[in-house]
């Protein structure tokens, strides 16, 4: 099927219009066009993507630098017998847990309640719903680093602002103080991402019937009533596909960890990711490493599977 | 309507602003204090954090951009951006195009075979992917990451074989009924038709490629080759203290994908949104 697939497109079109001529030619064409398509796509994917999948799993069975195939040691599931002692991989595995908890219901409830403020198409809300958005399409570097200097000990933004305010006692070095750390960077993320949430829900709320709503008002329930009664079930597909779909964003988390603490003070904000990288490119210690990315990716593909399951199901997301 | 209910609209109103004031607020103000701060001379951001810059004063960006070796990251940055958006995009439409309109052996398993790669975080398989890149002698070379974000293709695929599934067959019948090849009909009908989707596509990759730190991290040790998330990291370590120039930089960055945003707003909602859904 490779082989076939590098035929020269100039080749091809000439041979395909031969096909009304020499019906037996373009026989063989047409069995071997769809996968000349599809091609491209397979080689590249196949080796940058499909091959390191397997890949991470087989060299988490290894002891190894990474340097030199010579020095590659098979030690069977010492990397995962050690992972279960290994402290700082359980507090990542806490760490991350924290930043659904905290990070992924933040979203949820802030996007939600965005959404349906706006969706009452006050005069003006389109305006805030682009500006809501505009933290989304900006680099989780860019993001990162202007909040570690707004919340930089000295200048910045925030300790000066709490020393105004007469809360000159609260102003901390807010990434550097293992109580904080963590919170902080959840809250930056909150910051970076709600916009996204705020979004689906839109898209979930416009697929609602205006006329339930009529219906019910004209039935006597309160704005209240029809939100728990009518918007808040209807929804529920999205509101689970935005859990899924957050859980696994903030597994997936790196930059913002990277560039604001780099997993300190203290391993106080390391996640999966962090740890990954710091014990693979730091410590050379490519089978350790590797083992960290097998926990990660058997968490998020659990996640996907849910997330495709509600997907395949719902048709409220709207936003194809 | 009675008066009680005309009120409690005015109230709802009015609360509502309020909340979104305080959002816009916190969302617009760091990007303003942002700005703010890159026209600020050094003593003046010691001074008062708050205040407006003295004068409109650009000197942190001509710094920046000579002198931080800003126009060097962000030339790499498009040099890697523009051809892997658009290579990406036409392999994603080739594949997709081909599971939505030809019937072929294997078609089924191949899908899945690329279903998998949406579940999985690029994140989670550096380490071989490093040992892969490296071992092809691609290291400090723009193609290691060309093509590693086309190895994200299977989102593409599945969302433009969604949409090539969507388009009515009329069109393409007729154009084989009047003797258009296969590749004819994908190049000069399906292509065509596939615009919208092609730009969410487009636009999700674009957000994706531009703003990726991990993978150039990976790939370009070399600091000349950085993109432009890498070299504010190497700007924030080179001027720590000047905040003027790290601000300018950062402002720098941030300009790029908001006027693509302004221009191409609802692009970037359906893109992302769509992107993050299927991906």
């Amino acid at each position: 099927m490779a082989k076939e697939g590098t035929k020269p497109l100039s080749q091809a079109i000439p041979q395909a219009r031969a096909e009304i001529h020499r019906p037996s030619l373009s026989l063989t064409w047409q069995r071997v066009l769809p996968y000349a398509f599809i091609f491209p796509a397979f080689i590249f994917y196949t080796i940058f993507l499909a091959i390191p999948i397997v890949g991470t799993v087989v060299i988490s069975f290894f002891e190894w630098t990474g340097i030199s195939f010579n020095t590659i040691k098979w030690v069977g599931f010492d990397n995962y017998v050690a992972l279960t002692r290994d402290d700082v991989f359980w507090q990542a595995i806490k760490h991350n847990v924290y930043f659904i908890a905290g990070g992924m219901t933040s979203i949820v409830v802030v996007g939600l309640f965005l959404a349906v403020l706006l969706e009452q198409n006050l005069p003006g809300s389109s305006f805030f719903r682009g500006i809501f958005f505009v933290p989304t399409v900006m680099s989780l570097v860019v993001v990162g680093l202007i909040f570690t200097l707004i919340l930089s000990p000295e200048l910045g933004l925030v300790n000066p602002l709490l020393r105004q305010l007469g809360l000159g006692h609260l102003a901390k070095a807010w990434l550097g103080d293992p109580q904080t750390a963590l919170p902080t960077v959840i809250a930056v993320d909150v910051w970076r991402n709600f916009g996204l949430g705020m979004f689906l829900f839109i898209a979930g709320l416009k697929g609602i019937d205006a006329e339930i709503f009529e219906a019910a008002k004209i039935d006597g329930a309160t704005p209240w009533q029809s939100f728990w009664r009518i918007t808040m079930p209807l929804l529920w597909p999205v509101t689970v596909l935005v859990i899924i779909l957050t859980s696994i964003n903030t597994l997936k988390l790196f930059d913002l960890i990277y560039v604001m603490t780099a997993g300190g003070p203290n391993h106080a904000s390391q996640v999966l990711t962090t740890w990954m990288y710091s014990q693979g490119f730091t410590y050379n210690k490519m089978g350790y490493g590797s083992a960290v990315a097998v926990v990660l990716l058997v968490l998020t593909f659990v996640f996907t599977l849910v997330q495709l399951r509600v997907f395949s199901r719902d048709t409220t997301g709207g936003a194809q | 309507m009675s008066n009680q209910s005309l009120g409690m609209r005015l109230t709802t109103r009015i609360v509502s602003y309020l909340i979104m004031l305080v959002v816009f607020f916190i969302v617009a103000y760091p990007l303003f204090w942002m700005f703010m701060t890159s026209l600020k001379e050094q003593w003046e951001i010691f001074d008062n954090p708050f205040a407006l810059p003295s004068s409109l004063n650009f000197a942190n960006y001509v710094n920046a951009w000579t002198a931080g070796d800003f126009n060097l990251f962000f030339l790499n940055s498009v040099i890697i951006t523009v051809p892997s958006v658009i290579a990406t995009v036409f392999v994603s439409a080739l594949a997709g195009y081909a599971f939505a309109r030809f019937k072929f052996k294997g078609s089924r398993v191949l899908y899945i075979f690329f279903l998998i790669g949406i579940m999985v975080p690029p994140q989670a398989v550096i380490i071989p992917a490093f040992i892969i890149v490296s071992r092809l002698g691609l290291m400090n070379n723009y193609l290691a990451l060309i093509f590693t974000y086309l190895s994200w293709c299977p989102i593409g695929i599945f969302i433009l074989t969604t949409f090539f599934r969507s388009l009515p067959l009329e069109i393409e019948d007729a154009a084989k009924v009047d003797g258009a090849s296969p590749l004819d009909i994908f190049w000069r009908i399906a292509l065509p038709l596939a615009k919208p989707a092609l730009a969410t596509v487009a636009i999700f990759y674009f957000v994706f490629v531009w703003n990726d730190f991990l993978y150039p991290l990976l790939y370009l040790q070399n600091d000349t080759m950085s993109t432009i998330p890498m070299g504010l990291m190497l700007f924030n370590g080179r001027y720590r203290v000047d905040w003027g120039m790290q601000n300018a930089a950062l402002s720098i960055a941030v300009l790029v994908p908001l006027v693509f945003y302004m221009i191409f707003q609802d692009k970037f909602v359906k893109g992302l949104t769509a992107g993050a859904v299927k991906g």
